[in-house]
């Protein structure tokens, strides 16, 4: 394995364990399948909000470990496993269709809103990556 | 103290695996199928009730992070970028209905599996 590689996989690593613990610990703030089902999708509209603004303000330029350590922390923070499970299992059955059919135009739009927000203008813009 | 640490290890061993494996987020197919590959296991794990350090580890640390929203988002968007439009939304469509019928499918399995067990 070569060095820039282990550097990246160091930061993953450590970002998914930060992202993973900040959305556990949001998670038990309050014990309620409506709060998690808000909570979730709080999550991952704000994460790849979030991601969006970063790899945007990151885009033109040749920072691997940087690009790395925002996606470990996105990684780790927003999950679709969840969206889909706590979509499958919520009781409210329209509740559940409208946060099935609602989190993922959200996220896509909030991601590309937040690459839209903070891409250089000065710089070569090249498509997020 | 515990569980934060056992989610903390499960979020980095499942965002190092899915970002090697998405080829640092760029394969939307291997990402497609990771996310709905991590979507039935959770699916089936969580109706197996597992005790409380395993969800801990492997369903909020791991499968939570093996399956992440910001991946599905990005590929989308920088599929649209790129100006494969017809690309973007099958990536979407598939890995949303892929992952809530995997998911229900592994929620399932587990039930009528262990409903079969019981009978013979």
């Amino acid at each position: 394995m070569t060095s820039p590689r282990l550097a990246e996989s160091i930061t993953v690593g450590v970002g998914g364990a930060v992202g993973a613990v900040v959305r556990f610990e949001i998670w038990q703030w309050r014990d309620s399948p409506k709060w998690l089902l808000v909570n979730t999708f709080g999550i991952n509209a704000f994460g790849c909000l979030v991601l969006g603004a970063a790899l945007g303000y990151l885009s033109g330029t040749r920072t691997p470990v940087l690009r790395a350590a925002a996606i470990g922390l996105a990684c780790g923070f927003t999950s679709f496993s969840f969206y889909a499970l706590q979509g499958v299992t919520y009781d409210g059955a329209w509740n559940s269709v409208v946060y099935i059919l609602v989190t993922p135009v959200v996220a896509v739009t909030a991601l590309a809103a937040g690459a839209l927000i903070t891409r250089p203008h000065t710089r070569p813009v090249e498509a997020l990556r | 103290m515990t569980p934060v640490l056992l989610v903390a290890f499960g979020g980095a061993a499942g965002a190092l695996v899915h970002y090697r494996l998405t080829h640092a987020v760029t394969d939307p197919r291997r990402a497609a199928l990771t996310t709905v590959l991590a979507c039935a296991v959770l699916g089936f794990v969580t109706a197996a009730s597992p005790p409380q350090w395993f969800l801990t580890l492997v369903c909020f640390g791991f499968l939570g992070a093996l399956a992440p929203m910001t991946s599905v988002a990005l590929l989308t968007v920088t599929q649209v970028r790129r100006g494969r439009y017809r690309k973007a939304a099958v990536f979407l469509l598939a890995t949303v209905v892929g992952g809530i019928a995997c998911t229900m499918l592994g929620f399932l399995l587990y039930s009528s599996g262990l409903t079969l067990y019981r009978k013979f």
